[in-house]
């Protein structure tokens, strides 16, 4: 008995130990849980509140949800940072049924979550919450649309680029006379160049990583005229003359010295920094880090320009992706949840031309067509970008379409497999998991 | 505001302690009758139960739970749920060529994880020796296993990351040799992930031979020193036959163990290049998380499952048959 009163009384401690301990819980402002990958920053910018002062996709971001929380007090926006895609995340908390309250998903997954009712519909609740749907562009607009309903706010529209250190390039003549890149278009300009800068720095022409070896190959496959990777009746379409072409030419590429690959994404970005080849595939998110490397007096990347990716075939073609916000539907929706995290969702459709300066390309038409966005630093040399987007396929099998493709790929880059082995591996591979019910 | 209330949990815990006060006394009475021996055995089984309560609820129950989901389209969100038979094992079996890539990746590397007994064996040895210091070094050798797994691959994965970013590679550039592609060419990359769970779990089997050496009484090498026994016939005869309790231990955790690997092929490779390192384990999550496909995913398990309880069971008898476990 006496034991028992004991660790009652312990029990009782500990109880107002806990209570005394805890943060104050009793506040007004409504929680909002924030889930975003773009990467940990808070050391950098966790106290920034002021835009004009961010840069980066993560600073920008974590600015922009700190600057949210600074100008009003009845929402708290809680950022919950996860790797990058954001998926197992996600899937692991509608499993357990505490999804965040927002979240940037990739576009092309919207379709996979939107088919099984795990989003919240936008369409009607937009223009309560003073979100103008109608100003988005038609190819933004895609990514987050789903059998006609809304069910995501894209953030941007970004893709493929080719990064050009200039500097090298002007070393081995292949510069005009304002001293910008004198761009190829086609097989032989391209590989004619090529030629010209290993001869000249001995560097290779080109850089890629290898986890990113599908998005560059299906950017040529669309280059070439009927291009594509997705047949008529929605079934993965890999195994293609027009892939072969692709997958030889970046095969060639590699056996001639003219790319530096085989590299993981930090490596191959390294190697680019450090002046250690003259090009780079990378995304739209980089252009503003990388203009800002050239500020650095001891970087070796003194005159940075970006161009679309490269035209080697018969059309200009790149592959392209969209970030959205979305709303995961839980088991029990809070409207006056809902109504903060629209109001928060507002805020950020409201400074999307914020975001844009990362390099991505903005979403709505009246940031597009503003002279502010125009003026963006290198916006202009990649302005073809857009028109030139391609997307991946919104088919189930899309799920495992960029996975099976990098490994594949990088079995033939690797000499594993030969081309014609890894494409129909991984023809065969996709349309089991499209056949698969 | 919503969410766990601490207040109410522990309202629910002296709740709970009063609720056994009503049976308390019968208990006691009822125990107090019964014969000397079942009052043992009695009072066994409730010293037990708690534990068997949780063990049947977390980890029994979930077993027969994945058989089950083995048998169904089910996706991780609990959404598109249905029965289809045997048909996630047709698939696995006949037409996954990832699944079978993983198998073998899995099998070879449990193979090449093997001789970490070995050196845990050789560290023991070496550590079971009256030094000063020696609980020092001791602690060094087993300081890795208590890391997580995360950190690890962290730090491996930069020490042999493939560019100049890497420490290897930023060494050989002094001397223009390099770089070597440790983590992205299939055979280097699969060797290092090795290499680094050898480096992780070493140290446990290092801990389990010197247990198990320390077991072996000072009395049986002092009667061989007699005897004119030299240190190999004393290692042959006395260490070896000493060791095989724990040494049948090991073989069947690090078995296991290395079936089971995942952390480090997360971390450090993701599954490739080219799916060289993926993993059977590896390739459960991918399906099971990324392609929301649970149910496939759960049928890899069970097959892995009854693959490991095969080969538990033939080591079991194996080491049965040298005289272990009897």
């Amino acid at each position: 008995m006496y034991r028992m009163k004991a660790m009652k009384a312990l029990l009782v401690v500990t109880m107002l130990l806990v209570l005394v301990a805890a943060p104050a819980a009793a506040q007004d402002a409504v929680e909002v849980t924030f889930m975003r990958f773009f990467g940990e920053c808070a050391d950098e910018f966790g106290e920034t509140t002021d835009l004009s002062e961010a840069y980066g996709e993560c600073g920008i971001i974590q600015t922009l949800a700190n600057s949210f929380n600074a100008t009003q007090d009845e929402i708290h926006v809680n950022t919950v940072v996860v790797d990058w895609p954001g998926v197992t995340e996600l899937n692991a908390n509608l499993a357990a049924g505490t999804p965040p309250d927002i979240m940037v998903l990739h576009g092309r997954r919207i379709p996979n979550y939107a088919s099984r009712g795990l989003l919240t519909p936008l369409g009607d609740v937009l223009a309560g919450a003073g979100i103008d749907a109608s100003d988005l562009t038609d190819s933004a607009r895609g990514f987050v649309e789903y059998n006609g309903e809304l069910y995501g706010i894209p953030l941007d529209l970004h893709g493929h680029l080719w990064h050009i250190n200039v500097g090298l390039w002007e070393q081995a003549g292949l510069t005009n006379d304002d001293g910008s890149p004198d761009i190829p278009y086609g097989m032989d300009e391209f590989m004619s160049h090529a030629e010209t800068f290993k001869e000249a720095t001995g560097l290779p022409f080109l850089g890629m990583w290898t986890n990113g070896l599908s998005r560059n190959w299906m950017a040529l496959v669309y280059q070439q005229e009927g291009g594509t990777v997705e047949a008529e009746d929605g079934m993965p379409d890999i195994n293609t003359e027009a892939g072969l072409n692709a997958l030889n030419f970046l095969i060639m590429l590699r056996d001639e010295g003219h790319i530096t690959d085989n590299v993981d994404y930090p490596s191959s970005e390294e190697i680019f920094l450090n002046g250690e080849n003259g090009g780079h595939i990378n995304g739209t998110w980089v252009v503003n880090f990388y203009d800002n490397q050239v500020a650095d007096p001891e970087g070796a990347l003194k005159n940075y320009y970006v161009h679309n990716f490269p035209t080697v075939y018969d059309q200009p073609a790149a592959w392209a992706g969209s970030h959205a916000w979305i709303i995961p539907q839980g088991d029990d929706p809070d409207p006056a949840k809902l109504e903060a995290t629209l109001t928060f969702l507002n805020y950020l459709n409201d400074n999307n031309i914020e975001w844009a300066r990362t390099g991505h390309s903005a979403v709505n038409t009246s940031v597009v067509n503003s002279d502010v966005y125009n003026e963006y630093p290198h916006r202009q040399e990649y302005a073809e970008f857009v028109p030139s987007a391609v997307i991946p396929p919104r088919e189930n099998w899309s799920t495992a379409f960029e996975s099976v493709m990098d490994e594949e790929l990088s079995a033939a880059m690797i000499g594993e497999k030969s081309p014609e082995q890894a494409l129909a591996d991984a023809q065969t591979r996709l349309e089991d998991f499209a056949l698969f019910e | 505001m919503t969410g766990f209330n601490v207040g109410r949990a522990v309202e629910a815990c002296l709740s709970l302690l009063e609720a056994f006060d009503p049976i308390a006394e019968p208990y006691r009475r009822f125990h107090q009758n019964l014969p000397p021996k079942m009052q043992q055995t009695v009072t066994a089984f409730a010293f037990i139960l708690p534990f068997g309560v949780l063990y049947a609820i977390f980890t029994i129950l979930p077993i027969f739970q994945t058989f089950y989901i083995s048998l169904h389209k089910w996706e991780i969100m609990g959404t598109n749920i249905r029965y289809i038979g045997l048909k996630n094992f047709e698939r696995l079996l006949t037409r996954d060529t990832q699944f079978h890539q993983a198998f073998e990746q899995t099998i070879l590397f449990v193979a090449l994880t093997i001789p970490i007994i070995f050196v845990g064996l050789f560290f023991a040895l070496m550590l079971n020796r009256p030094v000063r210091g020696i609980g020092i070094f001791r602690t060094i050798f087993y300081l890795p296993n208590i890391i997580a797994v995360t950190v690890i691959g962290l730090i491996w994965g930069r020490v042999f990351a493939s560019s100049g970013r890497g420490l290897i590679n930023a060494f050989l550039e002094n001397f223009d040799a390099g770089p070597i592609p440790f983590l992205d060419q299939g055979d280097l990359a699969t060797l290092v992930v090795a290499f680094t769970t050898l480096w992780w779990t070493v140290g446990f089997s290092m801990l389990v031979f010197l247990a198990g050496l320390q077991d072996i009484s000072q009395a049986l090498y002092d009667a061989a020193k007699v005897d004119g026994a030299n240190s190999w016939h004393q290692f042959r005869h006395i260490t070896i036959p000493g060791l095989r309790r724990p040494f049948a231990f090991l073989c069947i955790l690090q078995v296991i163990a290395s079936f089971q690997i995942f952390g480090q092929v997360d971390v450090m490779t993701g599954g490739g290049p080219a799916g060289n390192t993926r993993t059977i384990v590896y390739n459960i999550f991918e399906t099971s998380f990324l392609y929301f496909q649970v149910g496939y995913g759960t049928a890899m398990a069970v097959i892995m499952f009854a693959v490991l309880l095969v080969i538990s069971l033939f080591q079991l008898a194996l080491f049965r048959d040298h005289g272990v476990g009897s």
